[in-house]
């Protein structure tokens, strides 16, 4: 019997409450620190050590992405700089700052290959995304900046060009977050989402101090002017037109916006919009179908936890965590708040279920900022991870603070169905280095059939947590569109395994700021056998496949099934 | 003028990621509660001490008024008060305290400090400067230290106790929470105290104890909804629906538009089954969302019309006002609009505008007001009259009132009795311009000239820049025969006139 049968579900809620009262607690996962080994040197600068301004406290993002197509995620690390290099980035001048991309050579190792490809950036940067916007097989990618954006068209051979203003998606000099990508429209070109957060220039005006806890600290950005959000229609040409106000997603309160992300969260077809709001209410916008959507935070009940105050929401997970086959939510926030699982009941309608799945005292001393759903375990029920870090380094000498700079990882496990248990300091993680964390993203990046973690710190390099958890059987998914767009983007997957069923999309863009693994991963706990794989492409053509293999990474492309089968690299 | 009756509740959102020196929000959603404004209740205070019998008086009735709410009114008897006995501490005091209550923080903090410096062993001095330095600029704690001073003179003193603990909540939580558990000793029954303390606990994640604190706040004031807003937080994370469903219905009985509350009660409905009942909250929330954010948004093209306003482009505030009654009407956006396009000459429109402002808001004393200088500018004067009579049956201490009438009986020549309203238009705003100058004018005409000097020589200090009151009197000197006065004023005038040329 599976531990998560939903068909037993009452009983088995009864028994796994009766017996807590006497076994150990869950069994946990295992990771451990490989950053070291892998070679992820470089530090992401946030200002200054000290911190004097809003501007220098947001940190950055990271994706997966395969630039070049050789079955590796390579990791791109996005960096940000110092006001002075923001002030010379205003003047034309570049940073003295880069990102940095680190292409995987598939022994546990990574070489940095910034210069030779070109996307470096040297400006102050926020965000990425990636995926292939002119459907030519490669993956692209885009970086949010504060100033303009940059979009690397990837040339095939290693190397990039950038192309943002040609384009028409480099934004003026305005604080730009979150990217996603999704075509909302079906025309089969990825479309793009990039959030604003404050107004630059005002925000680079202000210094004043502000009191925190008995200590002067930078002021925060209320009452300071936002950025506005911007939609991008591709216009299947190389180049995007902002449709923002046509579309009906104008950003017309200029809230504080960080994490977008796309997802069909009604199961009509289209893709939906979310973005995560810092000190305000978040936008979830449905897609119509018609090229427009309509604002639905509030009547779909995800503009606010169910206190009906706004968060500070930074950054976004989803996943269908109960299988219901409606997509899920899960939002990071301040600290002496609780972050938000909202649970999807499918109808239009998603609940506060942050206090019975148990992440409201777990979570309240945290201050949270990447995360995202997985299953570590492969036991079929996805996990949840966030990454964590106060925004004042003062907080480590707070008087009676119970918040702290520099935080450690959470790691919950779905312990039972839609309960999830903080698990990190029994899975490996207690002897990880702390730091301020900000943008998190997970991939298998070893392709060893679990998934594995990487986090960006401020003022460090990121973090390489390699899962090491005892295997059980899984499979992971490449999507291939035909006729939509080539990277599968929106396509709804639906496994059945005996008795379970799970659920899952590809999208571009999540967690903080960063992209996940783009392929897509299910655990199968111990079944060797998979009865049926549908995908629902975008645009609504259906596969259904059969005699799927387990444990392998397979490619999928739209109307033609299975077209390669890649093994996995054996664990260590 | 003595009790809590001047209680001010001063809201900050939780849960925004900075600490906040502008005071729009706060992370931590400790609620300033600003008690007791005037002399403290339950303290034996010592009564005020008076030189002269006017000084006396005037501090009397300027008690009387202000214990009705006629701030105006309290204000001139006050400054009567202070004209018959300058640097009188209690006198400054309450003059601070109005000047507050009509949120003007410079002359209140202005009288408020003179009052500490001349009495330094002033309880309510100390204290009354605290507050207002808290409710001038919230947020930063500048109370703190009158507070201290406060209670350096009387340690019992449950307001200064109360207040400084909420300023304290977000810089020494500890000192903070002993001040709290003192203020409770002293005073259990104040549901305020209880309120801020349960804040600070559930803060500090002491969250039993701070449902018991919030509990008790309600018990000795059902209607402290924040205390209830507190609670119900609390009941929705602990999944105590029933009850959240119950507090939600009590919240929305006082305050039926608040959207976080029906937001929670949408919520709170569907998980407990009421699936359709709970949307339909959810969507009114929505509604009431964004209703406000209509009125938002209103409000700042209105703001912007009233600069247009002051400024004299007449045209572009006409434009912003009529765009703001467009997003959210209202009988004020139409007075504005009425005052816009009165400035810009299109009177028939300005009188369409502000009698429709009128008909919306009847009680509307500006209005009427208004109403009535356009009816002057119009020609109408005997409307022009009710219409004035009405604003000062509405608000009796309406300075523009008493101008306005002061105008309409100069020129129905009745100048004594239009002086009267001058000189009173005049006292209960002190920085009058027109009024003084009107005073001056009717006072002239009167051939009342040692009066029509002091009423324009009062003009030149506040308009220093202007030749039309220079001229005004350097006139009024020459008929009193003071030839070297005249001369300077005139030639002032003069000098001023070439320069606005």
């Amino acid at each position: 019997m599976p531990k998560h049968a939903p068909a037993t579900l009452p009983f088995l809620v009864l028994l796994l409450s009766a017996l807590a009262l006497t076994q150990a607690p869950p069994a946990a996962f295992r990771f451990r620190d490989a950053g070291a080994r892998a070679g992820l040197g470089g530090i992401t600068v946030c200002g200054r050590e000290r911190k004097s301004s809003v501007v220098e406290v947001n940190g950055s993002g990271l994706c997966w992405f395969d630039y070049n197509n050789d079955g590796l995620l390579d990791l791109y690390v996005v960096n940000g700089g110092t006001i002075e290099d923001l002030q010379a980035q205003r003047n034309g001048a570049r940073g003295s700052h880069h990102n940095y991309l680190y292409r995987n050579n598939g022994d546990g190792t990574f070489t940095d290959v910034t210069d030779q490809a070109g996307v470096a950036g040297f400006r102050w940067g926020a965000g990425c995304a990636a995926a292939d916007y002119d459907n030519d097989g490669f993956t692209d990618l885009l970086v949010t900046n504060l100033g303009e954006n940059f979009l690397f068209r990837n040339n095939g051979n290693g190397t990039f060009t950038e192309v943002a203003k040609a384009a028409g998606v480099a934004g003026g000099f305005d604080w730009h977050t979150g990217a996603a990508f999704g075509d909302y429209d079906g025309d089969g070109h990825l479309d793009l989402y990039v959030s604003g957060y404050l107004d630059l220039e005002q925000a680079l005006q202000t210094q004043k101090p502000c009191p925190w806890r008995g200590m002067q600290v930078f002021c925060g950005p209320g009452g300071m002017r936002g950025a506005p959000d911007r939609l991008y229609h591709n216009n299947g040409d190389g180049t995007f037109s902002d449709v923002t106000r046509q579309a009906g997603v104008e950003d017309r309160d200029l809230l504080y916006g960080f994490t977008a992300t796309f997802e069909d969260f009604d199961n009509d077809g289209h893709p939906d919009l979310f973005v995560a709001n810092d000190r305000g209410r978040n936008y979830l916008y449905h897609n119509l179908g018609n090229g427009k959507f309509e604002e639905v935070g509030e009547t779909w009940g995800v503009a606010y936890p169910s206190e009906g105050t706004a968060q500070a929401n930074m950054g976004v997970a989803v996943g269908d965590y109960d299988h219901n086959g409606a997509m899920d939510l899960f939002v990071t926030t301040f600290s002496l708040d609780h972050f938000t699982l909202y649970h999807n009941l499918g109808r239009r309608l998603l609940l506060d279920v942050s206090g019975e799945a148990g992440l409201v005292g777990a979570t309240r001393p945290f201050l949270g900022w990447g995360t995202f759903f997985a299953d570590f375990n492969n036991d079929g029920w996805l996990d949840l991870f966030t990454a964590n870090g106060h925004v004042y380094p003062e907080a480590e000498q707070a008087k009676g603070a119970i918040e702290k700079y520099l935080q450690r990882p959470l790691l919950f496990r779905q312990s039972a169905p839609g309960v999830f248990t903080e698990v990190a300091l029994r899975s490996g993680l207690a002897g990880v280095p702390l730091h301020s964390s900000r943008g998190a993203a997970y991939a298998d990046y070893d392709n060893d059939g679990d998934l594995d973690i990487v986090y960006t710190n401020m003022g460090a390099p990121p973090t390489l947590l390699e899962n090491t958890t005892p295997p059980q059987h899984w499979v992971a998914i490449r999507t291939v569109g035909a006729r939509g767009n080539r990277d599968g983007i929106g396509a709804r997957l639906k496994l059945t395994a005996g008795d379970l069923v799970q659920y899952a999309s590809v999208r571009s863009g999540e967690s903080y700021l960063s992209g996940n693994d783009p392929r897509v991963h299910f655990g199968l706990a111990q079944r060797s056998r998979i009865d049926e794989l549908e995908i629902r492409w975008p645009g609504g053509h259906v596969d259904k496949l059969s005699a799927v293999p387990v444990d392998r990474i397979l490619t999928v492309e739209e109307g033609k099934g299975i077209t390669r089968v890649r093994q996995p690299r054996q664990r260590d | 003028m003595t009790g809590n009756w001047n209680i001010l509740v001063e809201p900050r959102e939780m849960s925004s990621k900075f600490s906040n020196g502008s005071g729009c929000k706060a992370w931590n959603r400790l609620w300033l509660i600003a008690l007791a404004a005037f002399a403290s209740a339950g303290l034996a205070q010592t009564a005020p001490d008076f030189r002269t019998v006017p000084g006396k008086e005037h501090y009397r009735k300027a008690v009387e008024y202000g214990d009705q709410g006629h701030w105006a009114a309290a204000l001139l008897e006050l400054n009567r008060g202070l004209a018959a006995e300058p640097g009188n501490p209690s006198i400054l005091i309450e003059l601070g305290i109005v000047h507050a209550e009509r949120q003007e923080w410079q002359p209140a903090l202005e009288a408020l400090h003179r009052a500490a410096a001349a009495a330094p062993g002033s309880l309510r001095a100390h204290y009354n400067l605290g507050l207002t330095l808290d409710r001038a600029d919230p947020g930063k704690g500048a109370g703190i230290p009158e507070y201290r001073r406060a209670l350096h003179i009387e340690p019992a003193h449950v307001d200064s106790l109360l207040n400084l603990a909420i300023d304290l909540a977000d810089r020494d939580p500890g000192e903070s929470k002993a001040l709290f558990q003192r203020t409770i000793q002293l005073a259990p029954r104040s549901a305020a105290a209880h309120m801020n303390y349960g804040l600070l606990l559930r803060r500090e994640s002491e969250e039993g104890a701070a449902v018991a604190e919030f509990r008790q706040a309600i018990r000795l004031d059902p209607g402290l909804l924040e205390a209830r807003r507190q609670l119900l937080a609390v009941l929705m994370s602990r999944r105590e629906l029933a009850e959240a469903v119950g507090q939600c219905r009590e919240i929305l009985q006082r305050e039926p538009g608040d959207a976080g509350t029906r937001y929670t009660l949408g919520q709170a409905l569907i998980r407990i089954g009421k699936v359709e009942d709970g949307q339909k909250e959810l969507a009114q929330a929505q509604t009431l969302r964004k209703a406000a954010q209509r009125h938002q948004q209103a409000l700042e093209v209105q703001v912007q019309g009233v600069r247009d306003l002051d400024a004299g482009r007449f045209q572009q505030a006409a434009v912003a006002f009529r765009s703001a009654i467009q997003l959210y009407p209202s009988a004020e956006r139409r007075m504005y609009l009425g005052l816009a396009l009165a400035g810009s000459g299109d009177l028939a429109g300005a009188l369409r505008e502000l009698t429709s402002a009128v008909e919306l808001e009847p009680r509307n004393a500006r209005a009427h007001v208004n109403l009535a200088a356009v009816c002057l500018q119009a020609g109408r004067e005997q409307q022009a009259r009710a219409e004035v009579e009405k604003a000062l049956q509405l608000d009796p201490w309406s300075p523009e009132a008493h101008n306005n009438l002061g105008l309409i009986l100069a020129a129905g020549g009745h100048p004594e009795q239009a002086i009267e309203h001058f000189r009173l238009a005049a006292d209960l705003n002190v920085r009058y311009l027109e009024a003084i100058f009107n005073l001056g004018l009717a006072c002239r005409a009167l051939r009342r000239l040692d009066e029509a000097a002091a009423a324009f020589r009062r003009a030149a200090g506040l308009a220093p820049e202007s030749a039309q009151v220079r001229q005004a009197l350097g006139l009024t000197l020459q008929d009193l025969g003071d030839p070297s006065g005249a001369r300077a004023a005139l030639k002032e005038a003069a000098r001023l006139e070439r320069r606005q040329k």
